[in-house]
């Protein structure tokens, strides 16, 4: 983000901070990348839509305190989103959970909401991602630290200074995390490929070793 | 370093050629978007202070009244016993000695909704089943073709005599409250459950019209323990969801009905699904094989066929059912977005004899329960 268009989003935030309507207009600056974030983390649209929802109630409640520090707002909204997918994660032994198995356990849309026949369609969209959803189970293997670096830099595509804004961490620390996470990533992926009885290889494994000229 | 850089980027540059799913959710984002403002909105103006100067002293004279009013009551009358109703929504009454409500819990979201702020409290049992089925009524959820279900259960030691009239009256409530409301008559399915079934279908989550499915196929207050606590196990064990759980006790109901020991019927079942075949899959073979059994296969028959069917066609009958579930979940989603969400259930329920012809406390064949 340069120099002017952070400024204006300090704006907006300022007024954000008086006026209901403009954090509005920041909930629909970030609302995507948040929502498809937490998405791709947890894998789970149910679970999604719980902790965008609460990651932007917090958000909302805590903006009058908010200071700005130079950095974009997104990357507060990432903490908050980070620190509730670990919470989530600590409270509840995420599993991956199947369509199927949603339909069944009585998540079902109803008449009268639209939005749960939407999230069916999301959750048919996460499931038509076989290699997303093997690596999204190998970075959930991770240590946290290492997870949340990584995952910041393939799930939101961040940058390794982002990802030191978002996580308040040198850069210099966030590079060090994520060359060990990384490593640890392609450890857990091959490891996965070995124990693979059947099917294909997924490509990410033959692309890395590939590249690595192992 | 720099190879062990080298290979990060390499690395990275593979895990970015993995396509990411990209979902976008416009309802829930507008949703959560309204949720948002309304509370940005709510803690922006909070509601001003119009407490005048003297509402301490107001304060105090309610708190006397109220204490005052609390010495002047009578003492409560004792619980006699539950009403349950299900005409798919279903909720449940606690009735006093006197035949008046003191409770009323919805037991379903869509019971919560439709009767939002109806207040029976202290009417006769009669008069506020009267009230509910009106408000169901006008919330499309009793029609001419809904099946009503009514199970009275006793709380403490209530005397069968009052149940019964209990029942009787709370009957004729349904039966002339219908006819106002649907220019036609309905005889709600009746039962009276004692309070040890009452209790285990709870447990189970049964509705009452499920009940009186395992409940006449004749299995036994043990049999319904065991059946709950082998659907735990089940559960527990991953093998079914708890949305399946009702499904498990009418397969087991099925076989009991068709002749096998109720013991036998249970370890078939729970060692089928352990072994990992699904519900639904179950069910299609069981209802062949009973089938069969109703032609005249001996039971020992039965169970070898039911068995050596395990495994066989499975995978594909598996397979076909999720596609058919899915199918199925699709269709009912057009179905309630028409309004028509309200008649479930009714296998089992068309087995069952209304009020009169088979009604006893107790346990065995013909005795019902329920609890949701």
């Amino acid at each position: 983000m340069d120099a002017r268009s952070l400024e204006l989003e300090r704006q907006l935030v300022d007024r954000a901070q008086r006026d209901p309507e403009a954090f509005g207009l920041l909930y629909e600056r970030n609302f995507d990348a948040i929502f498809n974030y937490v998405l791709r983390r947890t894998g789970h649209i149910q679970m999604a839509q719980d902790i965008t929802s609460e990651t932007f109630f917090i958000a909302l409640k805590g903006l009058a305190k908010f200071k700005w520090q130079g950095v974009p707002f997104s990357a507060w909204l990432y903490r908050i989103a980070i620190n509730e997918i670990a919470g989530h994660f600590r409270r509840v032994r995420v599993r991956t959970v199947s369509l199927e198995t949603m339909q069944e356990e009585g998540f079902e849309p109803l008449s009268e909401s639209d939005v749960e026949r939407e999230a069916l369609a999301c959750q048919e969209e996460l499931e038509r991602h076989l290699e997303y959803q093997a690596v999204r189970q190998a970075v959930n293997g991770l240590p946290e630290h290492y997870q949340e670096v990584v995952a910041l830099r393939f799930f939101a595509g961040k940058q390794i200074a982002d990802i030191s804004a978002v996580l308040d961490k040198p850069q210099g620390t966030v590079k060090s995390l994520l060359h060990r996470g990384l490593e640890r990533l392609r450890h857990a992926l091959t490891q996965a490929k070995s124990n693979a009885t059947f099917g294909e290889t997924p490509t990410y494994v033959e692309r890395g070793r590939g590249a690595n000229g192992q | 370093m720099d190879s062990e850089e080298r290979d990060d980027k390499a690395f990275l540059t593979t895990l970015e050629a993995v396509p990411l799913p990209n979902v976008d959710a416009p309802l829930f984002k507008a949703q959560l978007k309204a949720k948002l403002l309304a509370e940005a909105a709510r803690s922006a103006h909070p509601a001003p202070s119009v407490r005048p100067a003297w509402w301490r002293y107001a304060l105090v004279a309610a708190a006397l009244l109220v204490v005052l009013a609390w010495q002047l009551m009578p003492a409560p009358l004792p619980a006699l016993a539950y009403i349950e109703i299900e005409v798919n929504p279903s909720v449940r009454f606690t009735i006093d000695s006197r035949g008046q409500v003191i409770g009323l819990e919805s037991l379903d979201d869509q019971a919560r909704l439709a009767l939002s702020e109806l207040r029976v409290l202290r009417q006769p049992a009669p008069q506020a089943v009267a009230q509910v089925m009106e408000r169901l009524h006008r919330a499309g959820l009793l029609k001419a073709t809904s099946q009503v279900w009514l199970v009275v259960s006793a709380i403490g030691e209530a005397r069968a005599e009052a149940i019964s009239e209990l029942l009787a009256i709370t009957q004729a409530a349904v039966s002339q409250q219908s006819q106002h409301l649907l220019a036609t008559p309905t005889t709600a399915h009746s039962l009276i459950v004692d309070r040890e079934r009452y209790e285990i279908a709870r447990q189970a989550t049964l509705r009452p019209s499920q009940y009186a499915r395992v409940a006449r196929a004749g299995v036994s207050v043990s049999g319904m323990q065991g059946l709950v606590l082998a659907g735990t196990r089940l559960q527990a064990a991953g093998k079914i969801t708890a949305g399946r759980l009702r499904e498990f006790m009418e397969l087991v109901a099925e076989l009991v009905e068709a002749g096998l020991p109720e013991g036998e019927a249970l370890q078939l079942v729970e060692s089928m699904l352990a072994s990992g075949q699904s519900v639904q899959g179950l069910g299609k073979r069981i209802e062949k094989v009973v089938e069969r059994i109703e032609e005249g296969l001996a039971l020992k028959e039965a169970v070898r066929e039911l068995r050596e069917g395990e495994g066989k066609a499975d995978d594909r009958d598996d397979d076909e059912d999720r596609d058919e579930d899915k199918d199925n979940e699709r269709e009912q989603d057009k179905e309630r977005g028409r309004g028509r969400d309200n008649e479930r259930d009714g296998e089992s329920e068309d087995e069952l004899e209304p009020e009169g012809e088979d009604k006893r406390e107790g346990q065995g064949k013909g005795d019902r329960g329920h609890g949701d």
